[in-house]
């Protein structure tokens, strides 16, 4: 279950005049309800892999960083001569991870989450296509609301 | 607004310097280094020359008293805003009550804070730099202390035409990457810094052993060494007579020597006129160079010619401009 | 750029980096000289390429606008301006001005005793006999460079400069004699002191005094 496919369910339900629709998936258990208002309201119990397994079209508890631009991957600033950020390191949101340069200039590569760098995808020096993925992180903290899929 | 939190003092207000009144006596000053200057002005849509503040002396500390977008080139201080870590050549948002913390670069002497809109103090014959001989210019003519409270000229440059909000958190290469001096090249060997020198008049004057002596040997710059000039250490010149010289007129780079044999560059707040023999002139487009030269650190003086000097300083625009168009494409490209 | 001796007849022409030249006239340091690097002056500011024209003692420092691509035709034309001989005659203000010689104000005239041979009673009749013509301004801000120097007192500058010497320092350097006009380091020798304000940055021009005026020293006291 991904977020387009549980998009789609809240708009069945809402197109049908069921009430009450519960389903249980590898995610773990959903419930979407017709509320008095007439809108669909979502509720999710996290399965055993978390919540995290409820956004978007990540495999498990990961949760990969996309390129905003496009630009070639760098790791480390040239002026210093560690990388931002190493596989095993711990980041906080908006930690710089990377850069992206395009001739003299830099964009950030910024981490979405506090988490964990177990990936890094792309190589030094390399033409990075905008929407590419850069890097992966396991997430440190709970879900936060802003985070969970919503009601359609 | 900021307001200086730290006590050390020789943080000045310096903009690209004053020019015209040579013939009054009054030095150019201005940024050591220039090109830094120059650059954290144009990441953030100011005019070149707006001011900003030079920041020799580590840690440095400051509060933002209002919302405003900076930047911060030079050497890198592994500056942190409210503890977050700002890459170094980079622009950033800050907010109200947001403290920035620059600490002690690994290597480099100096770094740039611009402000969105540029510092706000006033014009004195025709610049904001700081003429600290005469005490005027700058900020009250003297070296920035704690509580000083400096503000920015209002812009609406580098604004988002929707959102009014400033547009940031980009960064451009440092010259020391874009510049490099080809095979004299510094960022291999951080204690050693090379610039290229053009003779000057009493070139001539000295011992060819002394003359040799100049190109080969690694200059020490001594801990003497700050805006006024750079006092070297090394093995002594020697003239080929006793050389005693009328006042003459000197410019930020040139070379003299006085009778003690060991150089002295003499640098942006130096006197326009001396009177010591000038066995060279460090070449303008070089200075941002030495600007960042720590003292306790080396000095070599590469020979070059006035064409490829002169092709140094195009190099330096063309830099310039380039990063000028980047930030305008990239900040479109965000819009 | 070759250089010559100072003795030649030829004015030395060297470069000052990519930023200018020093043109250097022949001869002697004396006030038809300067009136030459006067009127010099007066020709080169207006040409395109130079941004300021900076007279000191018997040269000229030029400051390019930007770094001219024929530095030789600009060589030239400066050789070919300076030997149709023109000279300006700058009609200046007298300004006297009251020392203090010797004492604290004047560490150095020591210095200036043991290398001359005389006592400080001749050293500061000398000095205050002849009437100076500002020559240039330079240094700092507001400070005038002095021509008329009695070769008499004339004492090699400092080996090592000092490093702050106040404002109304008066000082021989050389065979140059000078009067500070702020706080800060000089490598002449002082001799005594005056009160007086050389420099305003809010007023047009600002400095008191220009080319061409006239200076005398007064001996309020002498300090033994």
């Amino acid at each position: 279950m991904d977020l387009n496919e549980l998009q789609q369910l809240v708009a069945w339900v809402e197109a049908s005049d069921l009430r009450r629709l519960e389903l249980t998936c590898p995610e773990g258990h959903i419930t979407l309800t017709r509320s008095e208002n007439d809108q669909v309201v979502v509720n999710t119990a996290a399965g055993p892999k978390g919540p995290a397994a409820f956004l978007g079209n990540d495999e498990g508890s990961a949760k990969t960083v996309f390129a905003e631009t496009a630009g070639l991957f760098v790791s480390a600033h040239p002026m210093r001569a560690k990388p931002f950020a190493m596989i095993g390191d711990s980041v906080r949101r908006t930690d710089v991870l990377g850069l992206l340069q395009v001739k003299h200039l830099y964009a950030p590569i910024r981490a979405p989450i506090d988490g964990v760098v177990t990936e890094i995808l792309a190589t030094e020096g390399a033409l990075v296509g905008f929407g590419t993925p850069v890097f992966r992180l396991t997430p440190t903290s709970p879900l936060r609301d802003d985070e969970a899929p919503r009601q359609g | 607004m900021i307001e200086i939190l730290s006590a050390t003092a020789l943080a000045t207000v310096q903009d690209l310097g004053r020019e015209g009144y040579l013939r009054y006596g009054v030095g150019t000053s201005g940024a050591m280094d220039r090109v830094a200057l120059a650059a954290g002005n144009i990441l953030l849509g100011n005019p070149e020359n707006a001011a900003a503040i030079e920041i020799p002396v580590f840690p440095f500390h400051l509060k933002f008293r209002d919302d405003i977008a900076f930047a911060l080139t030079g050497a890198d201080a592994t500056a942190q805003l409210d503890g977050m870590p700002i890459p170094p050549w980079w622009t950033a948002q800050a907010k109200k009550d947001q403290v920035l913390c620059l600490n002690a670069p690994n290597h480099g002497a100096r770094c740039y804070l611009a402000l969105a809109g540029g510092i706000d103090v006033p014009v004195v014959l025709g610049s904001r730099s700081t003429q600290l001989r005469g005490e005027f210019g700058g900020h009250c003519g003297r070296p920035l202390q704690q509580g000083d409270v400096l503000g920015a000229i209002r812009s609406t440059a580098r604004s988002d035409a929707f959102t009014g909000s400033p547009l940031v958190d980009f960064g451009v290469q440092p010259p020391e990457v874009a510049l490099p001096l080809g095979e004299a090249d510094s960022s291999v060997d951080r204690s050693r810094t090379f610039v290229r020198v053009l003779p000057a008049a009493e070139y001539d004057c000295y011992e060819e052993s002394s003359l040799a002596s100049f190109w080969e040997q690694d200059w020490k710059i001594t801990s003497q060494s700050d805006r006024y000039g750079y006092r070297l250490a090394g093995t002594a010149m020697v003239p080929k007579q006793a050389l005693e010289q009328r006042s003459h007129g000197i410019v930020p780079g040139v070379i003299q020597v006085p009778p003690s044999g060991q150089p002295i560059i003499q640098l942006r707040d130096a006197q326009p006129s001396g009177g010591y023999p000038k066995i060279g002139t460090v070449i303008e487009a070089d200075l941002w160079r030495l600007g960042q030269a720590r003292p306790g650190t080396r000095l070599r003086f590469v020979q070059t010619t006035y064409e490829d000097a002169v092709s140094a300083l195009d190099t330096i625009q063309d830099y310039l401009s380039k990063i000028r168009s980047l930030a305008e494409l990239y900040l479109l490209s965000k819009r | 750029m070759m250089n010559r001796a100072h003795s030649d007849h030829s004015p030395r022409i060297s470069l000052l980096g990519t930023t200018g030249l020093l043109f250097e006239a022949p001869g002697e340091l004396d006030i038809r000289n300067q009136r030459r690097i006067w009127w010099l002056a007066r020709q080169v500011e207006g040409w395109p390429c130079i941004r300021e024209a900076v007279p000191s003692m018997a040269n000229l420092m030029l400051i390019f606008q930007s770094p001219p691509r024929n530095l030789a035709t600009v060589r030239e034309d400066l050789l070919t301006t300076w030997n149709l001989g023109g000279e300006l005659t700058l009609d200046g203000r007298i300004v006297e001005l009251p020392v203090v010689y010797g004492g604290e104000h004047g560490p150095h005239i020591a210095d200036v005793i043991a290398h001359t041979g005389l006592t400080i009673e001749e050293i500061v009749k000398i000095h205050t006999e002849p009437l100076y013509t500002v020559y240039a301004l330079g240094s700092h801000p507001g400070y005038c460079y002095l021509g008329g120097m009695d070769p008499r007192i004339a004492t090699p500058r400092r080996k090592v400069p000092v490093l702050s010497l106040p404002g109304g320092a008066v000082s021989i350097g050389g065979v140059q004699t000078g009067v500070s006009a702020s706080t800060g380091p000089s490598g002449w020798n002082t001799i005594g002191h005056t009160d007086m304000a050389f420099f305003d940055p809010h007023r047009d021009p600002p400095a008191l005094l220009a080319p061409g005026d006239l200076i005398r020293f007064r001996a309020e006291r002498i300090i033994k």
